[in-house]
């Protein structure tokens, strides 16, 4: 199955025992904690009113209450986060994320440490406590919501953070909150980004490309939505100025053991539904609603041709002049060369991948250069997917992909006249890369004999566009093929700030490290030792990389600061190896 | 026959299981067409060059500089000692970065700057090369704010602290050259100078210290914040001496950027983004040095009643704010980068400050703001929505 489940946050559970009697002696009495709110939402008519409009909401149940806790508390918790917790910029393929190291859950602390934090744990009881909870189970029709099974943390979002889009389906979470503190004395504006943004869903667990739904967060507000899988998609849109949005964020669980409204077997019976028998459904529906589709079309039509390229593994020389000159109509003299040849090849054979700098010629390239900064600095970048025109198509669900694709059947259909002159390059490259003489070419770099290929031309707007990690998908329909796919990426990026790293764009291979529980496809705050390839966007290099079964890649967010979009040219092939030693595995 | 690949993983464990270190990082210089690669001294200049050209976050390439210089200062060419001073200079900012606790002495800011000094007296002479001189200038302006001014309060004392900050801007200045072979150089000690003046201009200002204020916070906070003056310093303060003198210190910065312009108009060498990053600079502190003017018309025009006088004093200020704003606009639209947004939301900017101190309703002043729409619309287009926000709040007003 090609979509991850991410482990956004983990949980813990408080079970009492050691903690218990302490818990009891700071028990609030129940009119100082209900105090401690603002007193509307003890209003029966305000809850029903509530209730309504959450019953209502689009694209799902979800609501906000303003001010929702006494000011100076929520300053207080708002200060001792700032002195007393030290947070670490956390990078996944999903998230850019500042999140609390040492105190990232508060279950199980102990008194010491409690210590530090005397309005975070009060904070904490009040949300947790039974006369709350029974409000936002009735405001969101969701009966019993666990005071036992407590999951917070706190995160700051700053210049860049985001997150992407994902649905919240994880264990027995039953709602979802986020209480906002950005700066208690100023308003948060929509344009410094970092809003809640909710997406409608084009079929169970398929949310579509654009968010219908936005909520600028402010001091003391909650927003809060029922978990509801398949259908609670959302995401953090990027912040995009120079600010801090604090928040702490949070889930409250499916009653636990001894709770009222515990349930036997119910925890078990939707963790079950939402993580196995769905697990097949999801993949054929993403089959259906998932654009572009992995169509690799068979490029080898015959045993001749497949033995001409196995024939250029052994011989580089099997190059004839006539295609050598096919293939200096687009690709750089100086990698046609025997001595070019064989150095790629040396390297590919070493590392399994290699970077061919300055791919494209120059004539190509420069055209293709001041085609691409034209579109990027004189056209208005269509960031919707009804701004969207012909050829090109907006790649979803969101919770796997977003970026434009050149629909090339669309491309085809299009008349000369309304041909773009960009778009017709970028074709004209796209079919070059498909032709038999290019595999010729791949054959001779890799000693690998491309049997079926894909070849995409893709733009990750800024403030928009990424691929999220995904597993590897070999091909069954081709007999003998190795159990690696060939993969190459034609970056065109036309701007020159890709290299700092801080506007995302780049592009990672890495180890699936799926046992250790944590986030898989971490990128900063892991050592770094399982990325093995890195690659920010760049103009006119040529990726190629053999990508086993055990490799997860992605293209990064590219962040709204980023000067242009990402461009690239994205290729698959199912390969077979050139020869028949089976000894050399 | 050829081996066949084992794929990325696969590739990764057996370089591990053969016990490969991970090489080091590779660096790859770039020489001019016809340098010697073999020369200490070109191998030495092309490292200095890939750490200046460089996002400059890592000192590695700086120990590279340092660790190329194996004699002693007085051996060195006035070269070598230029570039071993810039890389000390440079070594300053990654030390101001260690937590005292972890400092080691002899290895910090304070030890840094000193040595880049020494290393530049040892050569000492009549006449000093002028990168030489660059260098220093480089060093004592650097050194001002990132060693000194960063431990002052509004409460230090001269007295006590002796540091002569006025003296040590002197010695930049009077050691500034313009280097017409390194012309970005050139521009970056200017730079460097002018960051030290807006430093000691608002020292203590809270409102300086505060980050990631946007254009309509900024006008907010100023309307909120009225009745807060910025702190006065004492005279007995370090920065007493550079903020009474401001004045002619930004006297002598925009003749020195004039003199870089007239450098890099003669060099045939100098690169487009050179001279546009040169204008830049020029127009900006010519937009600064126009503020009083602005101000002085603002204050004649919204202030209560009007005599004839008043009003032919309010001309007046309109008169040379706007030329001085328009002084400002031609160096910034020689500023301007076809491929650069930003430059042209300055020019942008500028012009409505033009625009603001025109007389009302006049056509000129119709033309100033349509010609800063028509900019800001463009840049919008050009930056993805950038500058949606402020195109909005433009209209509005």
């Amino acid at each position: 199955m090609s979509q991850q489940k991410r482990k956004i946050e983990e949980t813990q559970d408080i079970t009492g025992g050691a903690a218990a009697p302490a818990a009891k002696q700071l028990a609030m009495e129940e009119d100082k904690m209900k105090a401690l709110f603002n007193q509307k939402i003890w209003n029966t008519e305000w809850q029903d009113n509530l209730r309504d409009t959450i019953a209502d909401a689009q694209p799902y149940q979800w609501g906000s209450i303003t001010d929702l806790v006494d000011d100076s508390l929520l300053r207080a918790v708002r200060k001792e986060i700032e002195t007393e917790i030290h947070f670490t910029l956390k990078e996944t393929d999903i998230y850019k994320v500042n999140q609390s190291g040492d105190l990232a859950n508060l279950s199980g602390l102990n008194w010491a440490d409690l210590s530090r934090l005397p309005n975070m744990y009060k904070l904490r009881e009040i949300l947790y406590s039974e006369p709350y909870r029974k409000v936002i189970a009735k405001v969101t029709g969701s009966k019993y919501l666990s005071g036992k099974k407590m999951d917070m943390s706190a995160n700051t979002y700053t210049k860049g953070c985001h997150l992407l889009t994902h649905d919240d389906v994880i264990g027995s979470r039953r709602v979802s909150f986020i209480l906002y503190l950005p700066d208690p004395d100023h308003k948060w504006k929509d344009h410094y980004g970092g809003g809640l943004r909710l997406f409608p869903s084009v079929a169970n667990n398929i949310p579509y490309a654009d968010h219908c739904a936005k909520l600028v967060p402010q001091f003391n507000q909650i927003a809060f939505f029922k978990v509801k899988p398949g259908y609670s998609f959302h995401d953090v849109e990027e912040v995009k100025v120079d600010k801090h949005r604090l928040s702490i964020q949070g889930w409250y669980h499916i009653p636990q053991e001894g709770e009222e409204g515990y349930i036997p077997g119910e925890e078990e019976a939707w963790v079950n539904n939402n993580n196995s028998t769905l697990a097949q459904l999801e993949f054929n529906l993403l089959q259906e609603y998932e654009y572009p589709k992995d169509e690799r079309k068979l490029a080898v039509k015959s045993e001749d041709e497949e033995q001409s390229l196995a024939k250029l593994a052994q011989e580089l020389t099997a190059l004839t002049a006539e295609e050598t000159s096919v293939l200096a109509k687009f690709i750089h003299p100086e990698h046609l060369t025997a001595e070019g040849l064989k150095a790629l090849q040396t390297r590919f054979l070493e590392d399994s991948a290699v970077s061919i700098v300055d791919f494209l010629n120059d004539a190509t390239a420069d055209s293709l250069n001041k085609l691409i900064k034209h579109r990027e600095l004189n056209e208005e970048c269509p960031m919707t997917v009804k701004e969207t025109k012909k050829p090109w198509e907006t790649a979803k669900p969101p919770h796997k992909w977003r970026f434009l694709y050149l629909d090339e059947a669309e491309f085809s259909e299009e008349s000369d006249s309304e041909k773009n002159q960009l778009d017709k390059e970028l074709y004209e490259v796209s079919q070059f890369l498909q032709s038999f003489t290019f595999k010729k070419f791949i054959a001779a770099v890799t000693c690998l004999v491309p049997m079926t290929q894909s070849v995409i031309v893709r733009r990750f707007r800024p403030g928009s566009d990424f691929t999220l990690a995904d597993k590897l998908q070999l091909n069954k329909n081709v007999k003998d093929l190795m159990e690696c796919v060939l993969e190459g990426t034609l970056s065109l990026s036309v701007f020159d700030d890709w290299e700092k790293g801080n506007v995302g764009g780049y592009q990672v291979y890495m180890l699936n490290e799926e046992d250790n529980g944590d986030d898989q496809a971490v990128v900063h705050d892991d050592g770094g030792e399982s990325v093995l390839i890195n690659k920010p966007a760049s103009w006119n290099t040529l990726n190629l990389v053999l990508r086993d079964e055990n490799i997860l890649e992605f293209v990064k967010y590219v962040s709204w600061g980023a000067k242009g979009s990402r461009w690239d040219i994205k290729m698959l092939w199912d390969v077979k190896a050139s020869d028949d030693d089976e000894d050399d595995e | 026959m050829a081996k066949r690949p084992l794929g990325l993983s696969k590739s990764n464990q057996a370089k591990r299981a053969r016990h490969e270190e991970t090489p080091p990082p590779q660096v790859t210089l770039e020489l001019a067409a016809g340098e010697d690669a073999a020369s200490p001294l070109v191998q030495l200049r092309a490292l200095w060059r890939a750490y200046w050209t460089s996002a400059r976050d890592t000192d590695v390439l700086l120990n590279g500089v340092l660790n190329e210089l194996t004699v002693p200062p007085a051996q060195m060419s006035a070269e070598q000692r230029a570039i071993c001073a810039l890389a000390l200079s440079e070594l300053a900012v990654f030390k101001a970065g260690v937590p005292a606790e972890d400092a080691v002495p002899g290895e910090d800011v304070h030890a840094c700057f000193e040595r880049a000094l020494q290393v530049l007296d040892s050569g000492e002479s009549e006449d000093a090369d002028p990168l030489e001189s660059l260098a220093r200038s480089k060093v004592l302006f650097q050194r001002v704010p990132l060693e000194h001014v960063s431990q002052l309060s509004v409460q230090s004392d001269e007295g006590r602290l002796q540091l002569a900050l006025d003296a040590q801007l002197e010695g930049g200045k009077a050691a500034f050259r313009v280097v017409t072979q390194d012309l970005p150089l050139s521009l970056e000690v200017l730079r460097s100078f002018d960051d030290l003046l807006d430093i000691a201009e608002n020292f203590g200002d809270p409102r300086a210290a505060d980050e990631g204020l946007d254009s309509e916070d900024e006008d907010e906070e100023s309307d909120e914040e009225e009745e807060t003056e910025t702190p006065q310093l004492s005279q007995n303060h370090p920065l007493y001496p550079v903020q009474q003198r401001l004045g002619e210190h930004y006297d002598w910065l925009a003749a020195r950027l004039a003199d870089l312009a007239t450098a890099a108009d003669g060099s045939a060498a100098a690169e487009p983004q050179t001279l546009r990053e040169i204008a830049r600079a020029r127009g900006e502190l010519a937009l600064r040095r126009a503020q009083p003017a602005v101000q002085a018309f603002l204050r004649q025009t919204y202030g209560e009643g009007e005599s004839k006088d008043e009003a032919q004093e309010e001309a007046l200020a309109g008169k040379t704010a706007a030329e001085q704003l328009e002084a400002a606009l031609e160096l910034l639209r020689a500023a301007q980068d076809p491929e650069d947004p930003d430059t042209w939301v300055a020019v942008a900017e500028a012009l409505i400050e033009r625009g603001n101190v025109l007389r009302q309703g006049s056509a000129e002043q119709d033309k100033a703001y349509a010609d800063a729409e028509a900019l800001l619309e463009r840049a919008n287009v050009a930056a993805h929505g950038k500058y949606a926000d402020v195109l909005e709040n433009f209209r509005e007003k």
